[in-house]
């Protein structure tokens, strides 16, 4: 609410821009949307993406870009407000509800996520899957972590070079 | 294509030779230091043991929280783990920034000493209920620190010294139940200065000429009536001399550059009422709030303000609630010496009591200075809590700068933070009605 309706320019029909994913996927955004992401902002300033021709992303994948494109269009209005300390709660209730809820997907579709978030430069996104994985490194032993993030099993030497530095770093148990 | 980014050593066909990467620890080092910033100190140094690519990660993680919670398994001798910690850093490797709670002085002071020897751009430091964190001894001076953050902590003179004159980068300072016994702040690297629930007891000034959002919420002050028991001033430390109110003087002058200026006092406020005399003009001025200060009988500091404010484009008014309309008006507003141009203002909210009938007055006032009836809202309300939760969400502007005066004196914070959830506005077209009704009622 509240929202500067009058605000400086850039209103009337929203702009919209085209990106185009690694496997050759069209996707149509509200150049605000898309604005989330610093790469792109770039571009769509100096007029890409719309018309016919669209932004191509070659390391973006298209279940990753729709994926990513959801979170950018659902934080869009919050970003447009800048940031937003004046937000009401009930806005700022709701993302938080959309965030948990967005990252709690496959492991392999996060990293996939916070690559492509990383590459497209959206530092809400990196922020966001950064924590959901530190969430699951959080209060658990080695070996756990090993096991809930997928790395292989240690081979024994791998081992014998864990439980050294297991006593080398004592000092951040004790 | 999708996944080879990620599988190099599988996609080479070597798999014998490589170690095999999981799919986390192929993520570029940027990458799993980010994840590191959301772990705290200990379990970041704990990932060394993870895997080969992680060995030495944790040496030049950005971030360094040191902040132990109750259900943490921080490792016992918490000192010396802190103190191994930053000696076996990365020595090259900045320390991003430094979150810590002060349980011991020395050791509090010890590690932001570290942090900024790392040159640390951005320091979290939090205090105890019982125990504000002194800061007396901690050396803050750094080219690099560009953001602070202290809460249930001591401000005193030597401090404000110090991050006036020797943190040149300073750029945003955020104050949270502190104690502010320093007399004056003065920077000129100072963007954002917010003060919540801060203790102002001495008197503060603030001289930023940069600053373009001052938030200053719940001021807790002494706040002593005057001789004349009429009026209360805002943290004031004694009332004998007004050369310490808090506020300082040329509160106003300073924050000539504000693109929206947050004005919130109780009527009869005298700090702003007197900076007012020397108050600029506000050229850059886009949005305004102000309160019930403002509403005196020929609402004479709000045609000065507008009359200094010629881009302005929104202004909000918030009349006080309890407003007594048991007197009567007198006549209308005086047309002489009332009148200002502010050719870009395209929306007038006032928001007041259910009968307060000034509310007509102001509509002639802004229309005798061409504004349409159509750009004036008016919102009653009858709860004195929604009004003053709404003068702080009401609003998504960019810059807002909010300097409440006096307000602690009458609206107790807790009540604002319950009220955060219950914070609506109705919608414009209803306004617009409300506003027509009133006018065609007064009249037209």
């Amino acid at each position: 609410m509240a929202a500067p309706e009058s605000g400086d320019g850039n209103n009337g029909a929203a702009r919209m821009v085209t990106l185009i994913s690694s496997d050759n996927t069209r996707f149509e955004v509200e150049a605000a949307a898309a604005s989330l992401s610093q790469t792109l902002q770039l571009t769509i300033l100096d007029g890409g993406g719309g018309g016919g021709d669209g932004i191509p992303l070659p390391n973006v994948d298209s279940a990753t870009l729709s994926k990513v494109l959801e979170y950018c269009i659902k934080h869009a209005p919050a970003a447009a407000n800048g940031g937003a300390p004046n937000a009401t709660a009930v806005d700022r209730a709701e993302l938080e509800r959309f965030d948990n809820e967005f990252v709690n997907i496959d492991q392999s579709v996060l990293y996939s996520l916070i690559m492509a978030a990383h590459n497209l430069e959206i530092e809400g996104l990196q922020s966001l899957v950064a924590k959901k994985v530190a969430d699951m490194i959080k209060g658990k032993s080695p070996m756990e972590i090993r096991r809930t993030l997928g790395f292989p099993d240690p081979t024994p030497e791998e081992q014998a070079e864990m439980n050294a530095h297991m006593l080398e770093y004592g000092w951040a148990y004790e | 294509m999708r996944r080879s980014p990620q599988r190099p050593h599988r996609r080479a066909g070597e798999e014998a030779a490589a170690p095999e990467l999981d799919r986390l620890s192929a993520l570029p080092d940027a990458l799993l230091h980010r994840v590191m910033s959301s772990l705290k100190a200990w379990e970041v140094v704990r990932t060394c043991v993870l895997a080969r690519r992680w060995r030495h990660l944790w040496a030049s993680a950005p971030c360094v929280d040191l902040r132990i919670g109750g259900d943490d398994d921080a490792p016992l001798e918490f000192a010396r783990f802190a103190s191994r910690l930053f000696r076996r850093r990365d020595a090259s490797a900045a320390v991003d920034m430094l979150r810590l709670r002060s349980s011991d002085e020395d050791d509090a002071r010890s590690w932001i000493r570290a942090a900024i020897k790392r040159k640390a751009r951005e320091i979290h430091l939090i205090g105890h209920r019982n125990g504000l964190a002194s800061l007396e001894h901690a050396a803050f001076v750094s080219r690099h620190l560009k953001i602070l953050k202290l809460s249930y902590a001591q401000v005193d003179d030597n401090l404000f010294k110090q991050l006036s004159s020797r943190c040149p980068s300073l750029e945003e300072m955020d104050l949270k139940d502190c104690l502010l016994s320093g007399s004056e702040i003065s920077s000129s690297s100072l963007k954002t200065l917010t003060m919540v629930n801060c203790n102002m007891f001495w008197g503060l000034t603030i001289s930023a000429p940069n600053l373009v959002l001052l938030r200053c919420i719940a001021p807790i002050g002494q706040a002593p009536s005057k001789k004349d028991g009429s009026h209360q001033v805002f943290g004031g430390n004694s009332g004998c001399s007004d050369s310490k109110i808090l506020g300082g003087h040329n509160v106003l002058h300073s924050l000539s550059n504000a693109t929206s200026l947050e004005l919130l006092a109780d009527a009869g406020e005298v700090v702003l009422t007197r900076e007012l005399k020397r108050c600029p003009s506000f050229s850059n001025l886009k949005t305004l709030f102000l309160g019930e200060w403002c509403m005196d009988a020929n609402f004479d500091a709000l045609v000065f303000l507008l009359q200094r404010s010629p881009n302005l484009q929104r202004i909000f008014l918030e009349l006080k609630l309890n407003f007594s309309t048991k007197r009567p008006m007198k006549s209308s507003v005086q047309p002489k010496g009332r009148s200002f141009v502010c050719k870009h203002l395209q929306m007038v909210k006032i928001k007041c009591s259910k009968d307060d009938v000034r509310v007509h007055k102001l509509a002639h006032l802004f229309k005798a200075n061409g504004i349409p009836i159509e750009n004036i809202f008016v919102r009653r309300t009858g709860s004195t809590c929604e009004s003053y939760i709404l003068s702080i969400h009401m609003f998504a502007f960019n810059f807002m700068l909010v300097f409440k005066a006096s307000s602690a004196l009458t609206i107790p914070f807790a009540c604002l933070a319950v009220l955060e959830t219950s914070n609506n506005l109705r919608g414009k077209k209803m306004m617009k009605e409300l506003a027509k009704h009133e006018l065609e009622f007064w009249g037209e």
